[in-house]
């Protein structure tokens, strides 16, 4: 009786899939949810510590290197395309804000130069990029 | 007579396919997978910089100036007093002292453009600890 009910079992063996797309959905959910398509400008920069840094949710990178150049978009860009990278970058992420990493000994007056643009490409929240330190020393 | 049987048979075990759907979601996860990334940016927010233009100041006595030289020292200037060669590490108490009696007076950072960008966002991280809601930033010319 019993082993009639096994050889029943292997005439339409089948592996129950259920559980895994279950999880496979999950998983998928997750993803879509948190993905944010942030491009990474592409330079290592060394951030200015600061403690009133906080987590920024911007999409839109634009970083300044000590000697000068401007990345975005894991590209090097010219001062005169910023304004229109961050328009187009705009295009895509309406809400998208624009956060400058500048290096510590990246001349202020580039960085202002950029923030400018930036502005005239429609950001409406510029930030300024910093490494969260803890409260106290310098 | 072929046909009839065949049709009887498919609804006997009737099932829907679903492996097209698996494959789709299969592609779909990897890409998010591949495609995600963590980035998490800090930082500290600006208020908006004055274009080119200087925004004119209508009431002088009500902004905290702090100014920055290209050679990195730091003036304070609130209404009359005027505080220069201030230390980094100072400026938070020194803005601390302007903003007790005008709680909401603003704070405006000039920098020269020389100056180093590392100390213009210490100043500001020290005006916004010092309880600066808006810290804007001004560019000099000079």
């Amino acid at each position: 009786m019993a082993q009639r009910r096994h050889s029943n079992d292997e005439e339409e063996a089948e592996i129950n899939i259920t559980p895994m797309l279950d999880m496979t959905f999950i998983l998928l959910i997750f993803f879509i949810v948190t993905t944010s398509f942030v491009r990474p400008p592409g330079v290592q920069v060394n951030k200015p510590p600061a403690v009133t840094a906080q987590r920024l949710h911007s999409s839109i990178l634009i970083a300044v290197t000590s000697s000068g150049q401007i990345w975005m978009n894991k590209q090097h860009v010219k001062m005169d395309r910023v304004q229109g990278m961050v328009e187009q970058a705009r295009s895509q992420a309406p809400k998208g804000d624009v956060v400058i990493i500048a290096d510590q000994d990246a001349s202020t007056g580039l960085v202002i130069r950029v923030m400018n643009q930036a502005k005239l490409g429609g950001a409406s929240q510029v930030a300024l990029a910093a490494r969260q330190t803890s409260g106290g020393g310098s | 007579m072929a046909r009839r049987r065949r049709m009887q048979r498919q609804a006997e075990e009737a099932e829907i396919n679903i492996t097209p759907m698996l494959d789709m979601v299969f592609i779909l996860l990897i890409f998010f997978i591949v495609t995600t990334s963590f980035i998490h940016v800090e930082g500290i927010n600006v208020a908006r910089p004055s274009n080119n233009q200087q925004q004119k100041v209508v009431k002088e006595s009500k902004i905290v100036l702090i100014q920055i030289t290209n050679s990195g020292t730091i003036n304070i200037n609130y209404g009359g007093s005027e505080r220069s060669n201030v230390e980094l590490d100072a400026v938070r108490p020194e803005v601390e002292k302007d903003l007790a009696g005008t709680p909401n007076a603003q704070v405006v950072v000039a920098a020269s453009p020389g100056s180093k960008a590392g100390v213009l966002v210490r100043v500001i991280d020290q005006a916004k600890q010092a309880g600066a809601q808006k810290v804007s930033i001004a560019s000099t010319q000079s």
